[in-house]
């Protein structure tokens, strides 16, 4: 069933415990017993994990380029010794 | 405007990285070379750490807050015994002394990714990607894909998101398909 922006927009806030405290209550109660809403929130999760996978290459090459400064930058050098003594290399 | 606002969360991203190396990185080295492994393993198995935290802690904000170091440690010994786990059924024992062999990723690809989201439009997950993973402010994403106001943004947003929790359903995707 197609979910509309504001229920989306409650299902997230409810989820992110973002909700007034009464109201957040009444959302983690229906969460245990209203098995329409827990599917809704699981395709919810799923699909904002989904996007965020999406980035993951950017992120390795992100995470590759800065893994290659630090290795090789005259900055970092004492960092660098640091972890080549401990595979003993210099 | 765009370029201005990624540059700084990819800044942002660089700042933490770079603190978490300093931190985590040598207890990890330390861990794997216990373990028999080399510089090249840990190399491999703390950006693969790096990225499922980094993950983790979008979709959880607050995650491991001020304790960061500690839990990549903890997904890398995890990554390590599960990898050397299933290297072991595959290769003799004495070939786990020479370190491991990493496939490029333990969940979905990349191409499947894309095509899996080939229908959602680019403009939407541009615009999912500006609050979901670079974490923009709803002003800054409203300014920048040119929305009359922050409502405007959001409401495109969640129309956005439920094309993507339409494929989710279709394809009966799960949680756990994207997640480490």
């Amino acid at each position: 069933m197609p979910i509309s922006p504001n229920n989306l927009h409650y299902l997230e806030n409810g989820l992110h415990r973002h909700l007034p405290p009464g109201e957040q209550q009444l959302f983690d109660a229906r969460l245990l017993t209203d098995a329409s809403l827990r599917t809704d929130a699981e395709t919810l999760q799923t699909a904002c994990a989904l996007v965020v996978a999406s980035a993951r290459p950017q992120l390795r090459a992100e995470i590759k380029a800065l893994h290659a400064h630090l290795f090789t930058a005259h900055e970092h050098q004492s960092f660098r010794q640091k972890v080549m003594r401990i595979f003993g290399r210099k | 405007m765009h370029a201005i606002h990624t540059i700084t969360a990819q800044a942002q991203r660089r700042e933490l990285f770079t603190r978490l190396y300093q931190e985590a990185f040598p207890g990890v080295a330390v861990y794997i070379r216990s373990r028999g492994g080399g510089y090249e393993d840990a190399a491999e198995l703390f950006q693969q750490a790096l990225v499922v935290f980094y993950e983790r802690r979008l979709l959880q904000p607050g995650l491991a807050e001020g304790k960061e170091a500690a839990y990549l440690g903890g997904i890398v010994r995890h990554l390590w015994l599960k990898e050397a786990e299933k290297q072991k059924k595959q290769r003799p024992l004495d070939d786990l002394a020479h370190g491991l062999a990493y496939p490029e990723s333990e969940t979905v690809s990349a191409g499947r990714i894309e095509k899996l989201l080939a229908g959602v439009g680019q403009r939407c997950m541009q615009l999912l990607r500006a609050f979901y993973f670079e974490q923009q402010k709803p002003a800054e994403i409203a300014e920048e894909f040119g929305f009359s106001g922050i409502r405007s943004a959001t409401v495109q947003k969640y129309k956005c998101l439920e094309k993507v929790r339409e494929t989710v359903q279709q394809k009966q995707l799960r949680y756990a398909d994207f997640t480490e």
